[in-house]
């Protein structure tokens, strides 16, 4: 059948799973309702563990050696709190504690830019100076004329021509890599791609994820070696949940240009912004396309099966889809393949 | 109109190298023929005759529920043409009635949407249209749906088909839609008449949903059309195209089959052009299809539907006979 | 343009329309279908002209035999300056389909239905691969089409006789590939003739698209007694059919295409009804070409029609009539 059709998955709460299916759940009443844990909030346990899931309004804990983090409020001492101030929850999602800091991560959050985060974005909108990025974020990115490097060097000074060829640069729908630089008031992030790390985003494809998938890391741009001749392939893990992965360049300001001819110093610059802006994608071999893709589905696999992507997982993800399918052109059809890789993956990491 | 977000240039011409590659690449690792798995469940809405509900991955949720209505015949002698194809009412909503905001990827490869800067009202209105023709068309040996709705003399079901989606989209995907309506049209049941078929009264109904009538009758022929969407990139021809590749392909095509035998062979009921990317529209490639690109694409849907349409009809059926 | 509230400056009859008045005589014979008189395989005359509206940029107008209609092209104009206007690297087409009211049997509203909106999406799809889009940045192109007058599925042989008493639908005259056929002529006149209001609107096209329609009939016994494996030989192919069936044949498949003729492409298509693919998509092939040919025809007259405006104009904005020889050489240069 070239179809497949797959039958709804009944819902399945984190309690069916822990309990035997004849169990009795204690929580249920007669009723069938979920019986009240008394009907004040500060009867719940207090000092829940990291990793605990609360909900709006929950007590999450009294003791004051706490302090509050993104996802909770102080309330008032109350009566109903025992005259105790206590840290309350304004999400629906899990604890986090780091040393004596309380958060609540939500189950499914929207990315928040922090400053030098690296993030893959695309151009929404050219405006007389600047550009609007979408970067997954409530707000949309600005990224100022003055903040990318321009051709003919980095210290050259912008110009009125600039602004009226800043559609060279970037146009509406390009990729680009760029690192948060500043943070308004109201959470809106300005990018910068002043270094040759950034720029525009060539020779792959775009993918994105949910943006609480991708583990914060030392370096988002992972280059790896792939198999059955695909060469190396790099990927920009966007903190935001936007991933590019494309073939991989040597960097341009190593000893020559891409072609290997030697530049000269004082040229070298203008040679790199040149092709920096470029619309052409370089030669790529369909090894490479197939590993590319390889890869794309690994990671859109880890995303979906609920494990958060790293350098760690991908690479473990990657080996267990080579080991389940060599050529890889079957997967796409099937429902399961992918939870098959992320198991395999995960079961390496508990062996490793 | 042009999608919201499109592709970048670069983007573009790697999916196009990649796609016209032999054998070509699709970025997830699908075979040209191969389908993206689907949930779906059918008959779960208690108040319509039938209903089903589909998820895909990239296109969304979409919930088909159908009504069946008691209609006196407007005219008392003469039924026309027109009057008839009233019968079938289809309609696409959009829940929450946005189109895709920003940062929600590339909005192309609807059936139509095309007309214009009308967005939403022309994307659905051309879905509707272009599912109800699918349906007036479909069937073996000058069967019609048309038929199975006429009740007794001067009366007839009406029979609305109400497609809501779930997730936003301006441009709806033709296979979520169809996908949708075959199985709910599959599942419905249409009361049992206990009135006599010529008398001009009105009619009566059985009220024991045990001995209701399909209006399908289960695991024989005609059963409900079914469209697949095929694009072209280059000289390869892909079936179940996903949103990047409808952005890619230079030529796509929407092609109606219905099932003629049990052996899974199919009759085409409608083709249809679909609207596509065309690859950034270099200057001297292709602009439409020549007629051996459209022998390809039809023969890989022809080939294909017989298992999607034996595939979609079991599962309703197992479902169906489930509760 | 978006669906527009409805009209209140006018006083506006029922949107729904009114029944069409269909006259019976007590004798069954008297509703008979026309016949055609024509070869099935020739087209009717197609009567297109150029430049008629002087105040827009290109029109034209097309008759064929009942069918008339008027196009107007707008544009390239620059899209409005607002915050909500995306950028547009290529020039953005729309396409507008509408039946004047009295077009047809059944009046029509002035807002537009779903079958004017799917006209016009159909007419988009033809025309948006031909135009050179990208030479005009930032700008609209609009193609207006008012069909003044139609062979509609509204006409009264089309109405389904139904014995007083009896549940028996007379399924004469009645068939359901009516209203394929109706639409599908007036899609494929929407085409010939949008093209060559765009030619006379000097837009730059890679080619001119010509509109064709045929469809697919058989025997009419054929068809019942089932199970006959000569129903293909059988088959009549009609180019730019008629309304009315031919005389014992009921019909299997309409198909109406947008042709490229010099890049021997088709831009849009739209079949609809019943093809086997017994022997693969033999059927459909035979069918396509058939709706091919009859592009091809009407691709004849939207050369001529396009030709003679411009050799009009040369004319007349000559300086001085120029001696025969000198536009001899004209020709021939070009």
């Amino acid at each position: 059948m070239p179809i497949q059709i797959i039958a709804p998955a009944p819902f399945v709460t984190a309690d069916d799973e822990e309990e035997d299916e004849g169990g009795v759940r204690l929580d249920l009443d007669n009723d069938g309702d979920i019986a009240m844990e008394g009907d004040m909030p500060s009867h719940r346990r207090t000092g829940r563990e990291a990793g605990g899931i609360v909900t709006p309004g929950e007590i999450v804990t009294q003791d004051p050696q706490w302090m509050r983090g993104h996802g909770t409020y102080l309330s008032q001492p109350s009566f109903l709190t025992g005259g105790h101030q206590s840290i309350v929850s304004s999400l629906a999602g899990t604890i986090s504690k780091t040393n004596k800091l309380l958060s609540i991560r939500a189950l499914k959050f929207r990315y928040v830019p922090e400053i030098g985060d690296l993030v893959v974005g695309r151009i929404l909108e050219v405006q007389t100076k600047r550009w609007r990025v979408d970067i997954a974020a409530p707000h949309s990115a600005t990224l100022l004329l003055s903040s990318i490097n321009l051709p003919g060097g980095i210290l050259r000074k912008r110009t009125s021509t600039d602004e009226l060829q800043i559609r060279t640069f970037f146009s509406e729908g390009d990729l680009l890599v760029a690192e948060v630089q500043t943070l308004s008031n109201d959470g809106q992030a300005s990018l910068h791609t002043r270094s040759l790390k950034y720029g525009k985003l060539r020779n792959g494809v775009f993918m994105t994820i949910d943006a609480g998938m991708v583990r914060r890391m030392k370096s988002h741009v992972l280059t790896m070696n792939t198999s059955n001749g695909g060469g190396e392939v790099d990927i920009y893990l966007g903190v935001n949940g936007y991933i590019y992965i494309a073939k991989h360049t040597t960097p341009l300001t190593e000893s020559g240009g891409p072609e290997g001819k030697s530049v000269s110093i004082t040229r070298l610059e203008e040679e790199a912004s040149e092709a920096i802006y470029s619309n052409v994608n370089e030669e790529i071999s369909p090894e490479t396309r197939a590993e590319i893709a390889r890869i794309a589905c690994v990671i859109g696999a880890l995303a979906k099966n609920g494990v958060k992507v790293d350098e760690e997982m991908v690479h473990l993800g990657y080996e267990a889809a080579l080991e389940e399918f060599l050529q890889g052109m079957e997967w796409g059809g099937d429902g399961e393949a992918g939870k098959r890789v992320v198991e395999a993956a995960l079961a390496k990491r508990r062996e490793g | 109109m042009p999608p919201p977000t499109p592709l970048s240039p670069p983007e573009l011409s790697y999916l196009y190298a990649s796609l016209s590659l032999s054998p070509p690449i699709r970025l997830d690792l699908r075979t040209p023929t191969q389908f993206r798995p689907i949930v779906a469940e059918c008959s779960f809405l208690p108040h319509c005759n039938g209903s089903a509900r589909v998820c895909m991955s990239e296109a969304g949720e979409c919930i088909v529920g159908i009504k069946a209505e008691v209609e006196k015949d407007a005219t008392t002698k003469y039924v026309t043409v027109i009057e008839r194809e009233k019968w079938i009412e289809v309609s696409v909503e959009v829940a929450g009635g946005g189109a895709s905001g920003a940062g929600s990827g590339v909005g192309i490869g609807g059936i139509s949407g095309a007309g214009g800067a009308t967005g939403r009202d022309e994307g659905d209105g051309g879905a509707a249209v272009w599912l109800k023709e699918g349906l007036l068309a479909g069937g073996a040996g000058g069967w019609s749906i048309l038929d199975r709705l006429v009740i007794s003399s001067g009366w007839h079901w009406k029979l609305y088909i109400d497609v809501l989606l779930l997730t936003p989209t301006s441009h709806p995907s033709p296979l979520l839609l169809s996908t949708a309506v075959n199985m709910a049209l599959d599942s419905t049941y249409l009361p049992k008449l206990t009135s006599p078929h010529d008398v001009d009264d009105i009619p009566t109904f059985s009220d024991d949903w045990a001995i209701s009538v399909p209006l399908y009758e289960p695991t024989t022929f005609p059963r409900p059309p079914m469209s697949l969407p095929v694009v072209a990139v280059g000289d390869n021809v892909f079936l179940d195209p996903s949103v990047a590749e409808v952005a890619t392909a230079e030529a796509g095509l929407v092609v109606t089959l219905s099932l003629s035998d049990s052996e899974g062979s199919c009759d085409i009921v409608g083709v249809r052009s679909m609207e596509v990317g065309r690859g950034g529209g270099k200057e001297g490639d292709r602009k439409g299809i020549n007629r051996k690109l459209l022998r390809q694409m039809v023969n890989a849907c022809v080939k294909e539907a017989g298992g999607v349409i034996k595939g979609l009809g079991e599962t309703t059926h197992k479902q169906m006979f489930r509760a | 343009m978006a669906a527009r509230a409805p009209d209140r400056r006018r006083n506006n009859p029922p949107s729904h329309g009114t029944t069409p008045p269909v006259f019976l005589s007590s004798s069954s014979e008297a509703v008979k279908p026309k016949q055609p008189s024509r070869p099935a395989d020739d087209v009717r005359k197609i009567f297109l002209r150029t430049g008629l509206i002087s105040s827009v940029t290109g029109s034209s107008f097309l008759e064929i035999a009942p069918l008339k209609l008027s196009v107007s092209v707008l544009g390239p104009r620059p899209l409005p300056r607002t915050s909500s206007t995306p950028f547009a690297a290529q020039a953005i087409l729309t396409t507008e389909v509408k039946f004047a009211p009295f077009a047809s049997t059944v009046r029509r509203g002035y807002i537009r239905d779903s079958s004017e909106r799917d006209l016009g999406s159909r007419l988009y799809q033809a025309l948006v691969g031909a135009i050179r889009r990208e030479l005009y940045p930032k700008s609209r192109i609009e193609v207006v089409v008012t069909i003044l007058d139609s062979e509609d599925e509204g006409d009264d042989v089309n109405t389904v006789y139904i014995e007083e008493g009896k549940t028996t639908v007379e399924t004469k005259f009645w068939d359901s590939g009516r209203a394929e056929r109706a639409l599908g002529v007036v899609l494929a006149g929407c085409i010939t003739a949008a093209s060559a209001a765009l030619a006379d609107a000097g837009i730059e096209m890679f080619d001119l698209v010509s509109g064709g329609v045929a469809t697919a009939f058989v025997d009419e016994v054929n068809s019942k007694g089932k199970g006959k494996g000569d129903a293909v030989s059988n088959k009549l192919y009609v180019r730019d059919p008629a309304i009315a069936p031919p005389e014992g044949k009921t019909p299997l498949a309409t198909c109406v295409l947008g042709y490229m003729a010099a890049r021997d492409e088709i831009s849009e298509l739209w079949i609809s009804g019943k093809i086997g693919t017994k022997n693969g998509t033999a059927e459909m092939d035979e069918l396509v070409d058939e709706a091919i040919a009859a592009a091809r025809s009407a691709r004849g007259v939207l050369n001529e029609a396009a030709k003679e405006r411009v050799q009009f104009i040369v004319d007349k904005t000559a300086p001085a009539p120029p001696s025969k020889g000198e536009s001899t050489d004209i020709e021939m240069s070009g």
